[in-house]
């Protein structure tokens, strides 16, 4: 019987030698290889020759690369700007469907998922034509109602507004999707045991619809939020982070780093931290969540 | 003669001819098949659709009746062009070719990412070409590419706006007119913000950006500032308030502008928009009495060292290089300045208007360093480029912020 249960056992490792490998080569070696990389003087002109190991030195270097921290701090902002309205959003639109008053949903809902099914950076390049400040269609519309036209994209400030707004047209429907079955999934008794009880709207959303959906509220929180942690293709499509660079967020810096001036040993090193820093906040904010459902 | 002695003279004619057929035959069949070259070999170029037009459809006839077992996979390069190749070559995964300028040269062949063609350059091919632009490919004592034009950034204005006026040969004369355009309500100049377009003032003043004979940077020089103030002071009144690539074109491009800065690869852009144009040189500029002197490029092919089949890749090298017909109509219809002398010397090439203009200005032109240092010049140039525009930084502080960074490349690249 025992000889019999360890045959098994290793039946089952056989079965899963293909994806395991598939793992290794796809997931696990990338990893690795970074970690080697990050470890050696790494660049354009050595990558093929074979670079130098340098120990530590790219991580101490990066310490004290004062860049390094502008664009940690000016992601950390963004995650706090950018999420909240994410969230916001999808919350509005997702109650918004769930009325029984909103009519032709069959025709709206498709509708309002469009950003979701067309190609990201698509939308990314539309929304750079309408931010121009010479011809986009945002100051057209602001000269019209006389108002003075903005500079979008040369100006780090509105620039950063810019961002949010694309953000938040990009991921909405993310949220506004998830949101939107988790209230569909609350039993209708339960709202009729609150109207029993004399709730109106708010209290019927704020005792019954909030408690049921917050699970995955919080989930779909994290993982926008590690999207704006992550954030890339919008700012440098938009304006590569400018201008002047004042609004590199991490991944625009480590782009420029990796690719504009061939420092990929030092681009490694940023990444792994990247990552660290990734890891942590994802840890803290689920230990804040358990904290919070107990 | 009896028939007897006809019939053994035949016999013996006819023996003999049987041999000799034989044995032609034996030679004719033991012989080695005629040499074909064979394979499929990938060409990245960096070229809008007007100027890939000409090679598709060359690649389509001439091409293919010359070498009909070789299929050409002639695509777009993957943004960022440069990157995208330090990224694959070494992977495996590059082209087998690729079409850029030769400023490239020095960093790539330093990276170890091309495959020198010494052995297989003759000194015939050679002579094909004109020297500075067959050098033009030479990195430390290797060549590395085949020349097939050169390019410069030159001075454009669309006829139609200029009407009778003059042509300005100075930037006083040009900055006159750009006001009455600008009070009509057009803008009086498009310059795409690009460290390419902006050389020949910074050279002209004195400045430099890196130099491979002294191995210095110049970005936050003297010369450097000063052309960028005066850049700044001279033009951004009558440009738009985003001076980025596209909508740049697009002003001169529409009508909107009657005077640009940029270069052949424009042409067929602005001949399918229908605009009616000239070539010339860029205004001298007034407060110095210097002509620009641009930054001039030699369009080159380039074998990458991840070729598969160095064969076929050679004969595909060969033909872009020379093919007598892409060089006259890339010249002819889009103003590349040919590097190919029997192209050169045609008649029809030396009269064309748009081709001696763009000619006028690379004599006046300056080469593009190709040390693999230029690889980090470009981005922190740019960077303060978009800075100093924005207003986000001084002119000052942009230049010695990209000086100091260019610097610490360089140094990191040691």
């Amino acid at each position: 019987m025992k000889r019999e249960s360890l045959w098994h056992t290793r039946k089952a490792y056989w079965y899963i030698i293909p994806s395991l490998s598939l793992f290794f080569f796809f997931f696990l070696y990338p990893i690795i290889y970074t970690v080697y990389i990050s470890a050696t003087n790494a660049n354009f002109f050595n990558i093929m020759k074979g670079p130098t190991f340098v120990g530590v030195e790219n991580y101490e270097t990066l310490l004290f690369e004062k860049d390094f921290f502008y664009s940690l701090i000016r992601t950390v902002l963004f995650m706090l700007t950018s999420v909240p309205l994410k969230v916001l959003a999808g919350l509005l639109l997702a109650i918004l469907f769930s009325s029984p008053l909103v009519k032709a949903k069959r025709i709206l809902m498709p509708l309002a998922l469009i950003p979701w099914a067309a190609p990201w950076f698509f939308s990314v390049l539309i929304w750079r034509g309408m931010f121009n400040v010479d011809f986009g269609i945002i100051n057209k519309m602001l000269i019209s109602i006389g108002l003075s036209p903005i500079n979008w994209l040369n100006n780090a400030g509105n620039a950063f507004i810019a961002y949010n707004i694309v953000e938040v047209y990009l991921t909405y429907p993310f949220m506004m999707a998830t949101i939107f079955s988790a209230i569909q999934s609350v039993p209708p008794d339960l709202y009729e045991s609150a109207i029993m009880d004399g709730a109106g709207s708010w209290a019927k959303f704020r005792h019954v619809t909030l408690p049921l959906v917050k699970k995955p509220l919080f989930w779909a929180t994290i993982m926008t939020g590690i999207a704006s942690y992550l954030i890339f293709g919008v700012p440098f499509l938009l304006n590569s982070g400018g201008p002047a660079g004042e609004n590199e967020f991490l991944l625009v810096y480590g782009y420029k780093e990796a690719f504009n001036l061939g420092r990929y040993g030092y681009a490694a090193a940023f990444m792994i931290l990247v990552f660290i820093l990734l890891a942590i906040l994802v840890f803290t904010f689920l230990k804040l969540t358990k904290m919070m459902e107990e | 003669m009896s028939t007897k002695g006809i019939t053994r003279t035949t016999t013996v004619v006819l023996t003999i001819a049987i041999i000799v057929i034989a044995a032609i035959g034996i030679w004719y069949f033991t012989l080695p098949p005629p040499h074909v070259v064979k394979g499929t070999v990938v060409v990245w170029h960096g070229d809008a659709d007007p100027v890939a037009r000409i090679t598709e459809h060359l690649l389509e006839t001439e091409f293919k009746e010359l070498y009909p077992d070789i299929e050409v996979k002639y695509e777009l390069a993957p943004e960022p062009f440069q990157t995208k190749l330090l990224i694959t070559i070494p992977a495996g995964t590059g082209p087998d070719l690729f079409e850029w300028n030769h400023d490239w040269t020095g960093t790539l062949a330093e990276a170890d990412l091309l495959t020198p063609i010494d052995d297989l350059v003759t000194s015939e091919l050679k002579a094909k070409f004109t020297e500075s632009a067959f050098e033009a490919g030479y990195y430390h004592g290797k060549q590395y590419t085949l020349p097939f034009s050169a390019e410069v950034g030159a001075f454009a204005y669309n006829n139609k706006l200029l009407g009778t006026r003059s042509v300005p040969k100075t930037t006083d004369e040009l900055v006159a007119l750009m006001e009455e355009y600008k009070a009509q309500g057009l803008y009086g100049i498009s310059i795409p913000l690009v460290p390419y377009l902006v050389s020949g003032f910074v050279h002209a003043f004195g400045g430099w950006f890196w130099d491979d004979e002294t191995g210095t940077v110049g970005v936050n020089s003297t010369g450097t500032k000063e052309a960028m103030k005066w850049v700044l002071d001279t033009f951004k009144p009558y440009m738009t308030e985003d001076a980025s690539w596209d909508p740049q074109v697009a002003i001169f491009t529409e009508g909107d502008a009657p005077f640009t800065i940029n270069g052949p690869w424009m042409v067929g852009s602005w001949r399918d928009a229908g605009i009616s144009f000239t070539i010339t040189t860029i205004p001298k500029i007034s407060e110095i009495n210097k002509e620009p002197m641009p930054y001039t490029g030699v369009r080159c092919v380039f074998m990458t060292k991840c070729v598969r089949d160095k064969e076929a890749a050679w004969t595909v090298m060969q033909w872009l290089a020379t093919s007598e017909e892409r060089i006259y109509q890339r010249a002819v219809q889009l103003g590349y300045i040919p590097v190919l002398k029997e192209v050169l010397d045609l008649s029809d090439i030396k009269a064309d208007p748009v081709i001696s203009g763009f000619a006028e200005e690379v004599a006046l032109g300056r080469p593009m360093a190709s040390g693999p240092e230029m690889v980090a010049v470009w981005g922190p140039f740019q960077d303060a480029l978009n800075a100093m525009w924005a207003g986000v930084k001084t002119v000052d502080q942009a230049l010695d912020d990209a000086q100091a960074q260019i610097v610490q490349a360089i140094e990191a690249m040691k």
